[in-house]
């Protein structure tokens, strides 16, 4: 049997398991595809060094070896706010009106630790719960499907296991279809493994049909273009979540967070360029756990912090302005003395997005955000809700 | 409560949550009598031989900062560094020595849990490396990371936990990762051009000691990072032993003040003094006791063990090995019924043990970890990976381990009688046992067995 008949054969024999990247729902169909993609930057950006107010004159006191960097080459945006170096492709969707940074936000969370941040940042829930993401909840309010480009479904997209696929980019396997079979008789019974077995050959025969090319690049880069391939190939896809590890800049910031914009900036871009003209109706949003000292630390970088940045993008995005309110960096408005303020919640701005960009209920935005009511500010384009 | 799991089902659990997995005679062991089994190699007397020796941390980091220097004095067109005694250059280090080191030891690590009849210690000695982790990354990283687990968590694993705490976090591989070595106390005589940095602080009360929701305050990291200001490393190029080193001039004078205890000035000892009582703190042993309990049992481990190892860990100064006791012989910790799908690490080398094969060839192995997701100190995070079922279990990952055991299974010899018995194939149900008697060749029979619902799962 060769893989094309394997897989057509297993699939009829697995005729009860659809895969949320082959199923098509009847609500689907009729309703316009709006992808929603949510990019996680772990480890704490310093929104300072990325989303730069140049009019806080402290900072060069501050941050004596860290302003001086960021000012440097700055991209300008509006209010005296300038994007880092790095971020060119962010800039020119800012002058196209796709891209809304938000100054001075925060989950809510204000404990400093990474990992407890990042549960409650994917959690959304007054108490993170590392089974409920909110992502999750807003795939079955929408009755859509997500993808996780990552290793293993992260919190954000816990609690949905029928609507939720897992890939992650990686030279491609090849398993004799003689074992493949064999397994898959082995695994009736077991819903799990015969569920995950099919999904995952579906899923990996979609790459293997597009990517051919075996140049190296960078690895964000690989998960931002296979997350594009995917929804052009999957009508049933309306969700991802992807991530970047590495912005613990706590030493050697300067360089460091020169690398991961760089690595975030061309990675969206691939992700636009592999959405084509999907791009049109796509939200992405971008945010991190929280953010990092005012501070300059002792040895070039910024320990924990609270309040950060967060960015949409994409063509649904009514973009080209600041959004937020900025607290200021005086001492006494400094969150515990240390740490930019937040002025307004993450999960505020999602809800937000989310009930505009899919057009869903109060009801349904409280079942993904139970202490959200979201914002009055038009954050879609009109024309695309 | 009645044991409600058969014996055959006891002795996978001794074998694959206690211990890494089932090698030749191992199984008849542990159906005799699994606790016993699991007890009789909590033997501090096994440790020492545990590891082949190898190169210290010592020699290495001495090297890569000769390295370092090297490469500065070429790049800049200067001299290169003489060697005093023989005032000749000295010998040109190897660009590749740090990422060779680094492979050749995570390998060794490999053979050795391959061929180990101590499991069991193999498994605690993953758990504290785990928990206590380190990252590679620079040269200088590449080198620490790897001597780390011998050289600071082996020797300490069945003793106290602040013994073990200690050696932690004094061992250069951990100072540089979270970048302590540089961290100075800003009032003195070395804060003028290097101050503070909070980073091993923070983790040592959250990730290694109380935990996250263990009742500490910003104040505590703050007080805890000074009271570790000075804890460095010593640099060979300047004459210094190219290992831990208090430096004095970069200590910040004063008492501290951690989790309302005061801690009176004391250069290094004023940390350690810190750390002990950390060690002994209810918080602690019950963040400790619960991931050991989560690792060995499962993602929701019974409370009563828990609350029953933190009692053993107060009433004994933190004595690893009471308190494993403790778990190992509550009744309990054999009843769970849930079954976790096992960890990337896990399934390659209980694979690899079941197959009975004394050697693989280096590329089945590491490699393949990176594409399961769990490459040797590459967690990149100080939590380390996670232990919990989510994090590995996926569409992805099932894909990836039977393209792994495909290929495999296609290049070690196979025993299959053998095979049959590691991986517990003789009490497989009924149906999937003729299945993989009846497979149409070696290979798939073996392949069937590896990546059979009982064997992927723990």
């Amino acid at each position: 049997m060769d893989r094309r008949a394997f897989l057509h054969s297993s699939l009829a024999s697995l005729s009860l398991v659809s895969s949320p990247l082959t199923a098509s729902t009847v609500s689907n169909s009729e309703v316009m595809r709006r992808p929603f993609i949510w990019v996680i930057l772990r480890g704490a950006t310093d929104s300072l060094h990325s989303l730069i107010p140049s009019f806080e004159s402290r900072l060069t006191e501050l941050r004596p070896t860290l302003h001086k960097d960021a000012l440097a080459d700055a991209l300008p945006l509006d209010k005296g706010f300038l994007l880092h170096k790095e971020l060119n492709f962010l800039h020119t969707l800012y002058g196209q009106e796709s891209l809304l940074p938000v100054v001075a936000v925060g989950s809510g969370y204000k404990a400093r630790s990474h990992f407890a941040g990042q549960d409650y940042l994917e959690s959304g829930l007054s108490r993170a719960k590392i089974d409920s993401g909110w992502l999750a909840r807003a795939v079955k309010a929408r009755n859509t499907n997500a993808l996780a480009v990552s290793m293993r479904v992260p919190i954000s997209l816990q609690g949905a296991s029928d609507k939720v696929d897992t890939w992650y980019p990686t030279k491609l396997g090849k398993s004799n279809d003689n074992l493949l079979s064999a397994l898959s008789t082995m695994y009736e019974g077991h819903d799990e493994l015969s569920s995950k077995l099919q999904k995952g050959l579906e899923t990996r025969s979609i790459v293997r049909g597009e990517v051919s090319s075996t140049k190296r690049i960078d690895n964000f880069a690989a998960i931002c273009r296979d997350c594009g391939i995917f929804f052009k190939h999957s009508e049933a896809l309306q969700a991802a979540a992807i991530e970047l590890n590495g912005w613990d800049t706590h030493q050697n910031q300067n360089q460091r967070t020169a690398n991961m914009n760089k690595k975030l900036d061309n990675g969206l871009a691939v992700l636009k360029k592999e959405l084509g003209d999907l791009w049109e109706s796509t939200v992405v949003c971008v945010a991190t756990e929280f953010g990092r000292t005012v501070k300059e630390n002792g040895t070039q970088g910024t320990d924990h912090g609270t309040g950060s940045h967060m960015f949409f993008l994409g063509g649904a995005i009514n973009g080209g302005t600041i959004a937020g309110k900025w607290p200021g960096l005086d001492e006494t408005s400094l969150f515990q003395k240390r740490d930019l303020l937040p002025t307004s919640n993450t999960f505020g701005w999602i809800a937000t997005a989310l009930k505009q960009h899919w057009a869903l209920s109060d009801d349904q935005v409280t079942s993904i955000f139970p202490n959200q009511t979201g914002t009055s500010m038009q954050l879609i384009r009109r024309e695309n809700t | 409560m009645a044991n409600q799991l058969a014996p055959h089902q006891l002795a996978y659990r001794a074998l694959n949550r206690f211990s890494i997995g089932a090698k030749s005679g191992e199984y008849a062991s542990a159906l005799t009598d699994p606790m016993g089994w699991v007890k009789a190699q909590l033997d501090e007397a096994l440790l020492p031989s545990l590891l082949a020796p190898e190169v210290s941390s010592q020699q290495l980091l001495a090297q890569v900062q000769l390295l370092q220097k090297q490469k500065r004095a070429e790049r800049d067109g200067r001299e290169a560094p003489i060697d005093p005694i023989t005032h000749k250059p000295y010998e040109r280090v190897s660009n590749k020595l740090p990422i060779d080191t680094f492979n050749r030891f995570n390998f060794s690590l490999i053979e050795a849990q391959m061929n180990t009849s101590n499991g069991v210690l193999f498994r605690l000695l993953d758990f504290f490396s785990n928990h206590f982790s380190v990252s590679r990354g620079s040269d200088v990283m590449k080198v620490l990371s790897v001597t780390f687990e011998r050289e600071a968590i082996l020797p300490h694993i069945l003793g106290r936990f602040d013994s073990l705490l200690i050696a932690v976090e004094q061992h250069p591989a951990m100072l540089v990762y979270l970048n302590n070595e540089r961290s100075f106390g800003p009032n003195s005589p070395k804060g003028k051009k290097s101050g503070l940095n909070e980073n091993l602080a923070r983790e040592i009360l959250e990730l290694h000691t109380l935990g996250v929701n263990g009742g500490y305050t910003q104040s505590d990291v703050t007080e805890m990072a000074k009271a570790i200001t000075g804890w460095s490393i010593g640099n060979s190029n300047n004459g210094e032993i190219a290992g831990f080193a208090f430096r004095k001039q970069g200590h910040e004078p004063g008492s501290r003040t951690v989790l309302g205890k005061t801690f009176v000035e004391g250069g290094q000892s004023q940390g350690e003094a810190v750390l002990s009582m950390l060690a002994n703190h209810p918080s602690t042993a019950r963040h400790v006791s619960t991931k050991l309990a989560r690792y060995f049992i499962d993602d929701t481990p019974p409370m009563e063990v828990v609350d029953a190892m933190v009692d053993t860990w107060l009433n004994t100064g933190g004595e690893l090995t009471s308190v494993l006791n403790t778990l190992i012989f509550h009744n309990l910790t054999w009843q769970s019924q849930e079954m976790q799908f096992k960890t990337p690490r896990e399934f390659m080398v209980s694979t690899l043990r079941a197959l009975d094969t004394s050697t693989v060839e280096e590329k089945l192995t590491i490699p393949w970890l990176r594409r399961f997701g769990q490459p040797p100190l590459e967690a990149n995070s100080p939590a380390g990976y996670s232990d919990f079922d989510y994090a590995w279990d996926s569409s992805y990952a099932l894909l990836t381990r039977v393209d792994w055991i495909d290929m495999l299974t296609r290049r070690v010899p196979l025993d299959i009688e053998s095979l049959m018995v590691n991986t517990g194939a003789a009490y497989f149900p009924p149906q999937r046992l003729m299945q993989i008697e009846n497979a149409g060749n070696r290979e798939l029979s073996a392949s069937l067995m590896l990546l059979s619902p009982d064997f992927l799962y723990r």
